[in-house]
């Protein structure tokens, strides 16, 4: 008999969510029962099901502060990847103004996804105090060209990344993604509607 | 003195349905069962969430057991319900039935 194969997208969806050895068995479960003859429809149904309950608990298992964290890093990644998405479609000029608050906002990226990565060996309780990465003295406007050139390492590193398969980035990524689309959108749309204002700033002009 | 756990409504399906089948309980199995019992569909995902609360609550506990080809080469989760676990369903029952016991008529209900 021919296995019926599940549907890819959503299995590579199921995957993203579910990393862990003990998730193993569950995608397992829901393999022989897509291969017992349940639909496409039933699959995608439980997958999405298991992601969203996934999510949920991977919430509320957070305190309020990392998830606080975690809410800033996402906003923050979603400026990058919408200023990317503005570079990619608008003029190459933009790519100046961009480039600069980009640059300046993914060398922020950098120390607040450090704090993501070490979120879990730090209490609520240590940060805003002595913790040596959460507590790291920010960007200074002496450091733009070094930070930005690091932010940019970073977001091709995250895109790197994202294809390789470290979880946490790509969990970031793809809840961030479909907000940044919309930030794109709305980035265009005042690009069309403010296009002189934005000449105003043009290097290349002056 | 340890308290006794509660069990909500799909966690006592769940524990039932491991009972009954004995075993051979497994995610699938499990769910099936509830299915085929209560004639509505069953999201795997929370099956799993349920029965990581109930292994928590040391109501039942878990073994890994064969991988199949039809399982995409992935070994099965194996589940029995603990002394704990049985001792907690039949204390479930009884308070369930003394809540039934005396209960006026539900409106609608068919004599």
């Amino acid at each position: 008999m021919r296995i019926q194969p599940a549907p890819a997208i959503a299995t590579w969806f199921l995957k993203l969510f579910c990393s862990s050895a003990e998730d193993e068995s569950l995608i397992g479960d829901l393999l022989e029962q897509y291969r017992q003859g349940r639909g496409r429809f039933w699959y995608w149904r439980q997958v999405t099901a298991i992601v969203l309950l996934r999510l949920g608990r991977n919430v509320r298992r957070l305190s309020h502060a990392v998830a606080a964290m975690r809410i800033r890093n996402a906003f923050t990644l979603l400026l990058v990847i919408a200023a990317f998405w503005a570079v990619l479609l608008t003029d190459i000029w933009m790519i100046f103004l961009i480039g600069i608050v980009g640059g300046v906002i993914s060398g922020a990226l950098i120390f607040l996804l450090g704090n993501g990565r070490n979120e879990r060996g730090t209490s609520s309780a240590q940060i805003g105090t002595d913790h040596p990465v959460l507590n790291h003295p920010g960007i200074s406007i002496h450091h733009i060209p070094a930070e930005g050139a690091a932010g940019l390492l970073f977001v091709f590193g995250t895109l790197f990344t994202f294809g390789v398969g470290v979880p946490a980035v790509r969990e970031i990524f793809v809840l961030t993604a479909p907000l940044a689309a919309l930030a794109a959108g709305i980035l265009l749309y005042w690009h069309k509607h403010h296009s002189v204002k934005i000449e105003a700033l043009d290097l290349h002009k002056h | 003195m340890e308290p006794i756990p509660t069990l909500s409504n799909f966690e006592l399906m769940v524990m039932l349905a491991i009972i009954r089948i004995g075993d051979d309980s497994y995610g699938v199995s499990i769910s099936n069962e509830i299915e085929e019992t209560t004639g509505t569909e069953v999201l795997l995902g929370s099956v799993y969430d349920t029965l990581a609360r109930l292994e928590q609550k040391g109501l039942i506990s878990s073994a890994i057991g064969e991988a199949t080809p039809e399982r995409g080469g992935r070994a099965k989760r194996h589940f029995r319900a603990t002394s704990k676990g049985i001792r907690v369903v039949r204390d479930t029952r009884q308070s369930l039935v003394k809540l039934w016991k005396g209960l006026p008529q539900l409106k609608g209900e068919e004599v």
